[in-house]
C-alpha cells in the first residue's frame, strides 16, 4: 500500500525544496521517511531531478569578445554632456529652420517690395481716381493754369455775364471716397472716359510741381465756391468763349503763362472780335453791345432762316446769274448774291433794300423778327445790318476750327512742292503742327477776304463811313483807337498792346496805336456776349 | 579660493561589502573605470545567457544586457551595498527582460524558437519539438534535436517562472536571492520553482531517458 502512496500538493511543493536544498531540516526529514515508503515518491522525485538536468543540454550562449569594450564606449560617451546640436533631430530643425527662415525672409522682401512699389510707383488707377475732380476739368485748368489769372479776368469784367446768361457751371459732383469716384467713372460713357484717360495721360506727364499746381488750383476754386464766389463760373464762360476763337489764338493763349500777358492777349482775342463786326455793321452806337442788339434786333438769323432770305434775294436777280451763283458755296454764295443784290438795286446801293426786295425780305424774316425790325426808325439800315451780321455768323461758323487728317492731307499735296519738301524735313508731329497753321492761316486769309467785302458791301450801301485809307481795310470809324476806342475815351485797365504785334490784327498795321502806359482806368463793369465783347466807351 | 569637496557620506556596512563585486562596485562608484570593466567582463556572458533564453535572441540579449550595465554604471554615484551586486543587477535585468516583452509583445513582434530560426519558420528539428503527438521516443535523437525540445518546453513556461529557473539553474540563487532579484517572496519563489519544475517533468518526461543517453 505505502508503495504506491502519491504526494500531496503541499509534499510535492516541498520536494522540489527538498532536491534544491532549500527545505528546513525538520521537513526535509519528513521527506526522506516518505521517499522510503513510497516508491511512487522516489520516482517522482527522480523524474524531477531528470528533467533538472534535462536543462544542461540548452545552449548558453555569450557575448562577443568586443562586448567589454562596446560597452564600456557606450558609457563613456552616454556620459558626455548631453549636447542638443548633436541630436539628429537638431539637425533636422536646423534645416527646416532655414527654410523657414528663407520663407520668411522672401515673403518679408516681397511685402516690403510690394509697399515700396506702391508708395514709389503710382497706380494709374489709383492716381485717376485721386485726381479725378482734376482730370475732368483738366482742359479748363490748363486754359487758366493759374487763380491769379482768373482773379485778373474778374477784375477785368471782361466776361461778366448778364442775368440769365452766364453759363451755369455744373454743379461739383461731391465724391470723397475712392470708391464714390469709381462708381461715378463706371457711369461714364466711352467718350467721356477716353478723354478722361488722355487727361491722366496728359497729367502723368506732368512735372509734380505742375500737378501740384492744377490741384492748388481746383482747391482754390472749390473754396471759392464754397464761400459763393463766382470763379467757377467765370471759368465756364471764358471756356466758351475759347471756343469762338481760331486755333492759334487758342494756342497763343494756352502757351501764355504770364497772367499779365495772358489777360492781355484775351484782350487782344476780344479786340479781333470786335473789329470784325465793326469791320461790317459800321460804327455801333455808343453803350451798345457788339451783337445785333445793338441795331436793337434779335439775336441773328439761323442758317435756315437766313438761307430764305437769301431765296429773296436770289430771285431779284437775273436768271443767269442765278444759275452761276447757286454753284457757289456758302458762305461766299452769300456774300456774292449780297453783292450782287447791292449792284442790282435800282436806286443805288444806298437804298438797297428798298421797295419789293425790302418788303419780300421782311416777308421772309420770322415772325418774331419781322415785328422787331418793323418797330426801328432806320428800317432799311437796320434790315441791312441784321443781314451782314447774320452772313457775319454764318461764315464765323463756318471756319474749320479743327481740321480733319483727309484735309490736311488734302492740303498738303495741294501745296507748292519745294514747300513741301521743306516741310518733310521737320520730324513728324513738328511737320503736322506746322501743316495745321499753315491750314488755318489759309481759311483765316479767306475770311478775311470774304469779311473785306463785306466791309466794302456795308461801305456802300451807306452802313458807317466808309474805310479811311492809312486806318486799316475795315474803315474803323474816325477818332478811334486801334481798340475801336475813343482816344481820350475811357480805356481798358490791362496789360495794353504789348504782346501784339500790329500785324497780327485782320486789318493789318494800324498807325498811331497806343502804348500801355496812355492807357486810362479801367471802365465800369460791362455785359459781354458769347460773340466776342468791346468794352463800353 | 580653493575649492570645497563636498565629503562622501560614509559607506553603511550592511553586511555585503564582503562581497568582491560589492567592491568593485564602490571603486566603480569613485570613477575607477577598470573596476567597473571587470564587473562587465564577470557578468556579460551571464546576462547574455539569461536574456537570450528569456527573448530568444542573441542579439536583443547583448542588447540588453549592455542596458543592465549602462543604467548600473549611471547609478554608481548614488550605490549603496544594501544587497549583493549580482542580486542588485539581476533585479534590473529582470525589469528590463520584463518591460522588453512587454514591449516586443506591443509591437507584435514574432520571436521564433531558436537563434537558428528562419523567416520561414522553425526547422525541422523545431518542429518535431511542437508536434509531441508525432515524437518517437523510441528514436534517437541528437544534442540539436534534444535542445529544441527543451528550449520548447522552456518556452511553455510563463515569464516569471523562466526567470527563476533561468536564475536558481544557471546562477545558483538561492531562493532568497531569487526572491530579491524579482521582488517577490521566498515562499512565492519556492510555489514558482516547484510549478516551473513540474511544467517541465510532464513537458520533457517523454525524453529523460533520451537525455540520459544523450549525456
Amino acid at each position: 500500500m505505502e508503495k504506491t502512496l502519491r504526494l500531496s500538493a503541499d509534499q510535492r511543493e516541498d520536494l522540489v525544496a527538498y532536491l534544491d536544498g532549500e527545505l528546513p531540516d525538520t521537513k526535509a526529514q519528513q521527506i526522506d521517511q516518505v521517499l522510503a515508503r513510497s516508491e511512487v515518491a522516489r520516482y517522482e522525485v527522480e523524474a524531477l531531478a531528470r528533467t533538472w538536468e534535462l536543462l544542461d543540454v540548452l545552449p548558453t550562449p555569450k557575448a562577443p569578445p568586443e562586448f567589454t569594450e562596446r560597452t564600456m564606449t557606450t558609457l563613456k560617451v552616454a556620459e558626455v554632456p548631453f549636447d542638443i546640436r548633436e541630436q539628429p533631430w537638431f539637425a533636422t530643425l536646423k534645416r527646416v529652420s532655414l527654410v523657414a527662415v528663407w520663407v520668411v525672409a522672401i515673403s518679408a522682401s516681397g511685402w516690403f517690395g510690394y509697399q515700396v512699389t506702391a508708395a514709389w510707383i503710382a497706380n494709374p488707377s489709383q492716381q485717376l481716381l485721386q485726381d479725378l475732380p482734376i482730370l475732368k476739368k483738366l482742359d479748363l485748368y490748363q486754359e487758366v493754369e493759374s487763380i491769379d489769372f482768373l482773379d485778373k479776368l474778374e477784375k477785368s469784367h471782361l466776361f461778366e455775364e448778364a442775368p440769365g446768361e452766364a453759363i451755369a457751371d455744373s454743379k461739383p459732383l461731391e465724391m470723397k471716397t475712392l470708391r464714390e469716384r469709381y462708381d461715378h467713372v463706371v457711369k461714364m460713357s466711352q467718350v467721356e472716359r477716353d478723354s478722361l484717360q488722355r487727361n491722366l495721360k496728359a497729367f502723368q506727364q506732368m512735372k509734380p510741381e505742375q500737378q501740384n499746381l492744377y490741384r492748388d488750383l481746383h482747391g482754390k476754386l472749390d473754396e471759392n465756391r464754397k464761400a459763393g464766389g463766382q470763379y467757377s463760373t467765370l471759368l465756364q464762360t471764358y471756356s466758351a468763349w475759347l471756343q469762338t476763337l481760331t486755333p492759334s489764338q487758342r494756342e497763343a493763349l494756352r502757351q501764355e503763362t504770364n497772367s499779365q500777358q495772358k489777360l492781355a492777349l484775351v484782350h487782344k482775342c476780344k479786340d479781333e472780335q470786335y473789329s470784325r463786326i465793326e469791320t461790317f455793321a459800321g460804327s455801333p452806337p455808343e453803350s451798345e453791345p457788339p451783337n445785333t442788339r445793338m441795331f436793337g434786333l434779335p439775336k441773328p438769323l439761323s442758317a435756315t432762316e437766313l438761307s430764305n432770305i437769301m431765296k429773296v434775294l436770289l430771285a431779284d436777280l437775273p436768271t443767269e446769274e442765278q444759275s452761276r451763283l447757286n454753284k457757289m458755296p456758302k458762305p461766299e454764295q452769300y456774300v456774292a448774291i449780297l453783292q450782287r443784290s447791292i449792284h442790282h438795286a435800282p436806286d443805288g446801293p444806298r437804298s438797297w433794300p428798298a421797295g419789293t426786295l425790302q418788303e419780300g425780305i421782311i416777308s421772309a424774316l420770322p415772325s418774331h423778327v419781322r415785328n422787331g425790325v418793323k418797330k426801328t426808325g432806320n428800317l432799311r439800315e437796320r434790315l441791312a445790318a441784321y443781314l451782314f451780321i447774320s452772313i457775319y455768323r454764318l461764315s464765323d461758323e463756318a471756319r474749320p476750327r479743327s481740321p480733319k487728317e483727309a484735309d490736311l492731307t488734302q492740303f498738303l499735296k495741294s501745296m507748292d512742292p519745294k514747300q513741301r519738301a521743306l516741310l518733310e524735313q521737320y520730324s513728324p508731329d513738328e511737320m503736322k503742327g506746322e501743316v495745321i497753321r499753315r491750314y488755318m492761316e489759309q481759311h483765316e486769309r479767306h475770311m478775311h477776304e470774304l469779311w473785306s467785302r463785306l466791309g466794302r458791301l456795308r461801305g456802300e450801301i451807306g452802313l458807317g463811313p466808309p474805310p479811311v485809307p492809312g486806318r486799316g481795310p475795315e474803315g474803323r470809324p474816325e477818332g478811334r483807337g486801334p481798340d475801336g476806342r475813343g482816344p481820350d475815351g475811357p480805356g481798358r485797365d490791362g496789360p495794353g498792346r504789348d504782346g501784339f504785334r500790329p500785324g497780327d490784327r485782320p486789318g493789318g498795321d494800324r498807325p498811331g496805336a497806343e502804348r500801355p502806359g496812355d492807357r486810362p482806368p479801367p471802365p465800369p463793369p460791362r455785359r459781354d456776349g458769347k460773340e466776342g465783347g468791346r468794352r463800353p466807351e | 579660493m580653493p575649492t570645497q569637496i563636498k565629503p562622501e557620506p560614509p559607506i553603511e556596512d550592511s553586511g555585503y561589502l564582503h562581497d568582491p563585486e560589492v567592491q568593485l562596485m564602490l571603486r566603480a562608484k569613485q570613477g575607477d573605470d577598470a573596476a567597473f570593466t571587470q564587473l562587465v567582463k564577470t557578468y556579460q556572458d551571464r546576462l547574455t545567457n539569461i536574456f537570450f533564453h528569456m527573448l530568444q535572441s542573441q542579439e536583443a540579449a547583448e542588447d540588453l544586457a549592455q542596458d543592465v550595465f549602462l543604467r548600473i554604471y549611471r547609478a554608481r554615484h548614488g550605490y549603496q551595498p544594501t544587497a549583493r551586486f549580482s542580486t542588485w543587477l539581476f533585479r534590473i535585468a529582470n525589469n528590463l527582460a520584463s518591460n522588453s516583452r512587454r514591449a516586443r509583445g506591443r509591437r507584435k513582434e514574432v520571436n521564433l524558437a531558436g537563434t537558428e530560426s528562419g523567416p520561414l519558420g522553425p526547422r525541422p528539428a523545431e518542429q518535431l519539438a511542437t508536434d509531441k503527438s508525432g515524437l518517437m521516443p523510441n528514436r534517437q535523437l541528437d544534442k540539436r534535436e534534444l535542445q529544441a525540445v527543451v528550449q520548447q518546453a522552456m518556452e511553455q513556461l510563463n515569464e516569471r517562472q523562466r526567470m527563476a529557473v533561468l536564475l536558481h539553474k544557471y546562477e545558483d540563487m538561492s531562493y532568497e536571492d531569487i526572491a530579491d532579484a524579482m521582488e517577490l517572496t521566498s515562499t512565492a519563489v519556492k510555489s514558482l520553482l516547484s510549478r516551473a519544475r513540474e511544467n517541465l517533468r510532464q513537458a520533457l518526461e517523454p525524453y529523460m531517458q533520451l537525455g540520459k543517453e544523450t549525456k
